[in-house]
């Protein structure tokens, strides 16, 4: 049993910012809570709960937020979210019966690329991890690992070449995380993949991918498909790790250096005390 | 001597045709998450379904000669459990410590084995008769054994594969049946009770001599009746 | 004149297409469908192409194929030069084709559909029809034990057919809506057999069979 205490003070995604048009209105769960998701005439979002009690919101990144506590800072920064020239894909929730804890921590590996996405983010033989920083930025509390690299078969769909892909991994919030990477049309930038995700409860969750690309040739649904056959790839893997919950006593699992950014992501959810999704048994 | 509970210590979990080499399949028994596999020198193993590195079922995993990979990130298990290779790291020798557990596991009598105690006496010598097929009965063990125990036993009626079905004798590890099928021919089954769980159980079954298409055909689908019947009364 | 797929990446019955083509190794073109989130198969410009806002499309000049099933039939009386894929060669054949062709709707109106309310969270009454997709893989599971007394692979022989390609799908996807293949041995030896078919594609959901892969270990 964990205490949402620190959980339930974070923003999370509960709908698409596009797709709640005026009038609509969306019921979500959020950690076993009923939301119900309206937007009025003059566009302003708002979230209730069962009670009919208004609850805190913010639309950034794409997506409409909300809390069932007291969010006591902003929802974090994203600024190339507004930079000029990127075109915003928004994926769409898929649901995964796993912690979003493990969701997020799949999404900071690189070492499965040429067994679970194979042919496209990557294959063998270039299966070696090569050595990257990891650390847990002070300042704004965030997990950045950089200097990633792995050898890619097709690293975008605006990739048709092999190339080794430069990444840069940042956790924001305990469910929000995003990926900085080479971009092939655009080499001085880096596109932006984020990966925002809603628990519905400690096992089961709803993660809502979303892209800011510097891309202006691939047509939108290919770049969504391209998106969804990556994160649909992964569901499967996520469904059927054991326990569901995320382990964060380092003695429950093995990791090895490759997973340098997952061991931060578990100190630093253990450090916060962040236990909502996580297996806390030992620690 | 062999006691009673070291008898029933081994349990059946597929037909060994059903586990061909390099094949991989997920076992469940007893709240027991377990993960079957062959080797490509024909060797059965049973380990923890488990991977010691981020917790991924083993069952969904992939045979290469005599190694047991798993699907998240391709580590690789030798027959005796111990990680004997990790892609991310082509360099580094796995420690020792880094293995998944294994439990006793045999191909005997036609049937893969495995038992839970570490100090199971050997399985007894058994004829390995040819599988016909596995059949999930969503019915516990107990309950499967008590209707075999009784001897109601369904018919099924159709004018060539109809079978009438009389239990000949009950083992430790199998219970024999006899079918009289409507063309006048007759097979003996040989049924293995695997449980799965309170409530789930698989049945590993196998022809006593070669039987023609036809006669497997009857078999088979008296055993579908069979497993409709045990859920119908459960 | 060339072939042209209106697709979605993780629908099944669109993959039935995509895979035959690879099977066939024939080529088409494709326009990807955002059937989600963007619930582009309802938009105007899509029911022009087909009314009834259903995926996949195939279309070949001037023919326009709304259905999986009709889909692979087409494909396989025009494209498949082995006559292997859809043989009409007796009238039971003929028949049993279209048996699995219904089956393999079945499929998707069960496992497919309680993989939709799993995966995108599309409503139905899910323990009914985890119920109803159960009974169906029992139906496949007992055929398929029968064709290996035969010394058969497949539905309908020891050769891959339209049949095999339109249960695939959903068969292999069954775990995505919870519902796991452990009590299927036959199932799972048959969805093995097809997946080390030459040409193979896979689909979200659906692995590569790694054990073919050469072995790079030392």
């Amino acid at each position: 049993m964990t205490s949402p205490d620190i959980a339930q003070d974070d923003w999370y995604p509960v709908a698409i910012a596009a797709m709640l048009t005026a009038g609509a209105e969306q019921r979500v769960t959020l950690m076993s809570h009923t939301l119900r998701v309206t937007r009025d005439a003059a566009g302003k979002a708002t979230v209730t709960d069962d009670h009919g009690t208004a609850r805190p919101v913010c639309e950034a990144h794409g997506h409409v937020w909300s809390s069932i506590g007291t969010p006591p800072h902003p929802i974090f920064s994203l600024p190339e979210g507004v930079q000029d020239g990127r075109r915003l894909v928004d994926c769409g929730p898929v649901r995964v019966k796993a912690s979003p804890l493990r969701v997020v921590e799949n999404f900071l590996d690189i070492a499965h690329f040429p067994f679970v996405h194979t042919d496209i983010l990557g294959a063998e033989p270039h299966t070696v991890v090569a050595p990257y920083d990891v650390e847990i930025r002070d300042t704004v509390d965030e997990v950045w690992a950089t200097k990633v690299s792995f050898y890619q078969p097709q690293a975008a769909k605006s990739a048709s070449d092999g190339i080794v892909t430069e990444y840069e991994y940042r956790v924001p919030a305990p469910c929000a995380t995003i990926l900085y990477k080479t971009c092939p049309p655009r080499p001085a930038e880096m596109d932006v993949i984020a990966l925002f995700v809603r628990p519905l409860n400690e096992e089961l969750c709803d993660a809502y991918a979303w892209m800011a690309l510097f891309d202006d040739d691939t047509a939108l649904e290919d770049l969504i498909q391209f998106q969804q056959t990556i994160f649909l790839q992964d569901r499967s893997i996520l469904e059927n790790q054991v326990p569901r919950k995320l382990p964060l006593d380092p003695r429950m699992e093995s990791p090895t250096r490759a997973d340098k950014t997952s061991i931060a992501y578990r100190r630093w959810l253990k450090r916060r005390g962040y236990h909502y999704g996580a297996e806390t048994r030992g620690v | 001597m062999n006691t009673a509970a070291d008898i029933t210590s081994w349990l059946p979990v597929a037909l060994s045709d059903g586990l061909p080499d390099g094949g991989v399949m997920r076992v469940q028994t007893a709240g027991h998450d377990l993960a079957l596999w062959r080797a490509h020198d024909h060797s059965v193993h049973c380990v923890d379904n488990r991977c010691p590195h981020r917790g991924m079922r083993l069952s969904f995993g992939f045979v290469r000669g005599n190694r047991l990979n798993c699907i998240y990130h391709g580590w690789q298990y030798g027959e005796t459990g111990a990680c004997a290779y990790i892609p991310a790291h082509p360099e580094l020798t796995p420690p020792e410590s880094l293995c998944v557990p294994t439990l006793p596991c045999v191909d005997h009598g036609g049937r893969v084995w495995i038992t839970l105690d570490p100090d199971a006496t050997a399985l007894p010598a058994m004829p390995a008769h040819p599988g016909l097929r596995s059949v999930a009965v969503n019915v516990s063990q107990d309950r499967i054994q008590a209707a075999l125990g009784s001897g109601a036993l369904p018919s099924t009626t159709h004018p060539q594969r109809g079978c009438s079905a009389r239990v000949l004798d009950t083992s430790a590890f199998d219970c024999r049946i006899a079918l009289d099928v409507a063309t006048g021919d007759t097979a003996t089954l040989v049924v293995s009770i695997q449980s799965v769980s309170a409530e789930r159980s698989q049945l590993h079954t196998q022809l006593t001599a070669a039987a023609s298409v036809e006669l497997k055909v009857a078999a088979s689908r008296w055993l579908d009746a069979l497993r409709d019947h045990l859920e119908a009364t459960a | 004149m060339s072939l042209h797929l209106y697709d979605y990446v993780l629908s099944g019955n669109c993959y039935k297409v995509r895979l035959f083509l690879a099977l066939l190794n024939q080529h088409c073109d494709v326009t990807a469908v955002d059937f989600f989130p963007g619930e582009a198969h309802l938009s105007p410009t899509f029911l022009e192409i087909n009314p009834a806002g259903t995926l996949p499309v195939l279309t070949d000049g001037d023919l326009t194929l709304c259905d999986s099933a009709a889909i692979l039939v087409y494909l396989a009386q025009k494209y498949d030069n082995s006559g292997t894929w859809h043989p009409s060669t007796d009238a039971a054949t003929s028949a049993w084709i279209q048996f699995w062709l219904a089956f393999a709707s079945k499929l998707s109106d069960t496992v497919g559909q309680a993989r939709l309310h799993d995966m995108l969270n599309l409503p139905c009454d899910i323990d009914a029809t985890r119920t109803a997709g159960h009974r169906a893989l029992r139906e496949l599971e007992s055929h398929l034990s029968e064709q290996g007394f035969r010394g058969h692979r497949f539905l309908i022989g020891d050769t891959p057919t339209i049949a095999d390609i339109a249960c695939f799908p959903y068969a292999a996807l069954a775990p995505d809506g919870g519902i796991e293949h452990d009590d299927y041995p036959a199932v799972r030896r048959w969805l093995v057999d097809i997946r080390r078919l030459p040409r193979f594609i896979e689909m979200p959901g659906i692995h590569r069979l790694h054990d073919q892969a050469d072995d790079p270990t030392p």
